[in-house]
């Protein structure tokens, strides 16, 4: 590449990345403003009030619990359901694998408005009430696929012949996975997780349809909105995209990792 | 939206035979409760969906009793046909816009060292999954009247006062829209063009071809395969979105996903609503798959 045209292509890059965490970056001077104008650029640094304000709000402090809760039950099952769907599909071969497979991963290709429509429709139908539960079980659907996906992978490039050296060396099913199989697949799966909850800590557009007075963090916020901005917002705000980056930043450690 | 971090598997299953072990038990043991979870909480919501979409709304009841009048509502009022149209334009520009400025970057970041393109990589998967709430909310920020952009222009000379054209229409919406969507661009696009090995568009250019034109020829029908997914991603999420038009988008930029979501809030017509998420997801299928269809046509054409 000539001198100009790398050049041209850094600038271009910076671009584009500057534009990318644009919004990142505003809300965070914002959060960290004096006044209680959250729209005036620019912000008034620096102080930390608003941060305090969180601490005192009872509604936020709730909110966050509830988000805890729901990724932390949401994400166990998907695991453990994403694990087994992903041994069966990689160690049997049986009719409708590739269904089975197609519609465990369908969360991951339909929008979150559609899924969540059906999924409120199925629960009134059954006259099920709207609870942290329903939330629960709408993040399972979607946090289901990205562990089937992240073990699938691992399975499909781990080495059969380690396993096989193990049932040789007279190791039962059930030693060879605990000794064997999980290791090589520890690294991934804890990579799978962190992702999961970062997803489902975010998640909004389901949740929405399927929520009742137990807010997440996510739905607070954006109930907040409606009443307008405030730098309180703007500090939550910046609370999650640190928490969310955080988060990526291990799982992508994690996943790289093996 | 999560194709872009799934592993490229379509539907191949094949495996080795010795790969193939345990028993029957051992697989029914497995496959129980994901299979059971699939068919209660995905196959069951998505079938009774289609169900009311058929069925008859009585006051705030919904008796089964078949009806089209809801597809026959999609198609004459204007209210669903109209916005379906005008989400599917903004749908599509955003798509075009992500792949105009993912493109170039992409390339750049698909040709850096491995080492530094891991860490582009990275600086895309932060925005590319965290805070989605938060950064449509932060445009509001930007965009607002006294926002960032108009203070930026305003300091440049570039406006006189203050312009209320930024905020809460439907070029709000597509900006937002852009933003955030544009990793989903990326990311596909850089897993196949790291795959192009250098020495094709060097052995083009040794036969004779401008860089314009081996890139024209040789580059882009290489890289088109990412390029599909990169589009599906951001078509899709871009058409469903009704956050991003409900915060910044005011009357103006209101989506067929708003309209959708009021029939299952306010308007409170929960067939209408199944209906035309069926009509909408139609459409944006016959647009997907002819996409597909043109892209590996032409990527068919040049192999390596």
């Amino acid at each position: 590449m000539s001198q100009l045209r790398r050049l041209v292509f850094w600038f271009y890059a910076l671009l584009i990345y500057g534009f990318l965490f644009l919004p990142m970056v505003v809300i965070a001077l914002f959060a960290f403003g004096r006044g209680d104008n959250p729209t005036r650029w620019p912000p008034d640094l620096l102080s930390l009030q608003w941060f305090e304000a969180i601490l005192r709000d009872e509604a936020m402090l709730k909110a966050l619990r509830n988000s805890f809760i729901v990724g932390l039950v949401a994400v166990s099952i998907a695991a453990l359901l994403g694990t087994a769907a992903a041994f069966a599909i990689h160690r049997y071969r049986f009719r409708g694998s590739a269904i089975f497979y197609g519609l465990t991963m369908l969360p991951a290709f339909v929008p979150g408005l559609v899924l969540g429509i059906a999924l409120l429709i199925f629960f009134s139908s059954l006259d099920v009430e709207l609870s942290m539960l329903t939330v629960i079980i709408a993040h399972v659907t979607f946090l289901t696929p990205v562990i089937l996906s992240a073990v699938l992978s691992r399975l499909e490039r781990l080495s059969p012949s380690y396993e096989q050296a193990s049932r040789d060396l007279g190791a039962n099913a059930w030693q060879t996975f605990g000794l064997v199989t999980l290791p090589n697949l520890r690294t991934t799966l804890i990579g799978a997780l962190l992702f999961a909850f970062t997803l489902s800590f975010d998640n909004i557009v389901l949740t929405f349809f399927v929520t009742s007075f137990e807010k997440t963090l996510p739905l607070e916020f954006w109930g907040r909105l409606r009443f307008g901005l405030t730098p309180v917002t703007n500090a939550l705000a910046t609370i999650m995209v640190v928490f969310s980056i955080v988060l990526i930043l291990a799982a992508n450690r994690f996943m790289n990792a093996e | 939206m999560a194709q872009t971090i799934l592993p490229s598997r379509a539907t191949e299953f094949h495996r080795s035979a010795e790969q193939t072990q345990g028993s029957r038990a051992g697989l029914i043991a497995l496959l129980a409760a994901p299979a059971l979870f699939v068919t209660l909480f995905i196959l069951l919501p998505l079938g009774i969906m289609f169900l009311y979409s058929f069925w008859t709304t009585e006051g705030s009841q919904i008796v089964p009793q078949w009806t089209l009048e809801h597809y026959q509502a999609y198609f004459s009022k204007r209210l669903f046909y109209a916005q379906s149209l005008k989400s599917l334009r903004v749908a599509a520009m955003v798509t075009g816009t992500c792949l105009l400025l993912a493109y170039p970057v992409s390339y750049f970041i698909a040709t850096r060292p491995a080492r530094q393109r891991s860490i582009w990589l990275l600086l895309t998967t932060v925005p590319m999954w965290s805070s989605y709430i938060v950064r449509i909310y932060a445009w509001r920020t930007i965009l607002g009247l006294d926002g960032v952009l108009n203070s930026a222009l305003l300091s440049l000379g570039l406006l006189a006062e203050p312009s209320k054209s930024f905020s809460f229409n439907q070029f709000a919406v597509y900006i937002t829209l852009t933003n955030y969507l544009l990793p989903f661009m990326i990311v596909p696009l850089v897993s196949t063009l790291e795959k192009i090995p250098p020495s094709i568009f060097q052995a083009a250019r040794d036969l004779g071809s401008e860089p314009l034109d081996a890139f024209r020829r040789v580059l882009i029908p290489l890289s088109l395969p990412g390029v599909f997914v990169g589009c599906l991603n951001v078509f899709i999420v871009a058409l469903a979105d009704y956050l991003t038009p409900a915060l910044v988008g005011g009357t103006d930029g209101v989506m067929i996903g708003n309209v959708i979501q009021s029939e299952f809030g306010a308007s409170f017509n929960w067939p209408l609503g199944a209906a035309a998420t069926y009509v909408t997801a139609a459409i944006a299928m016959i647009l997907i798959l002819t996409l597909r269809w043109l892209t590996h046509r032409r990527a068919k054409e040049v192999k390596f």
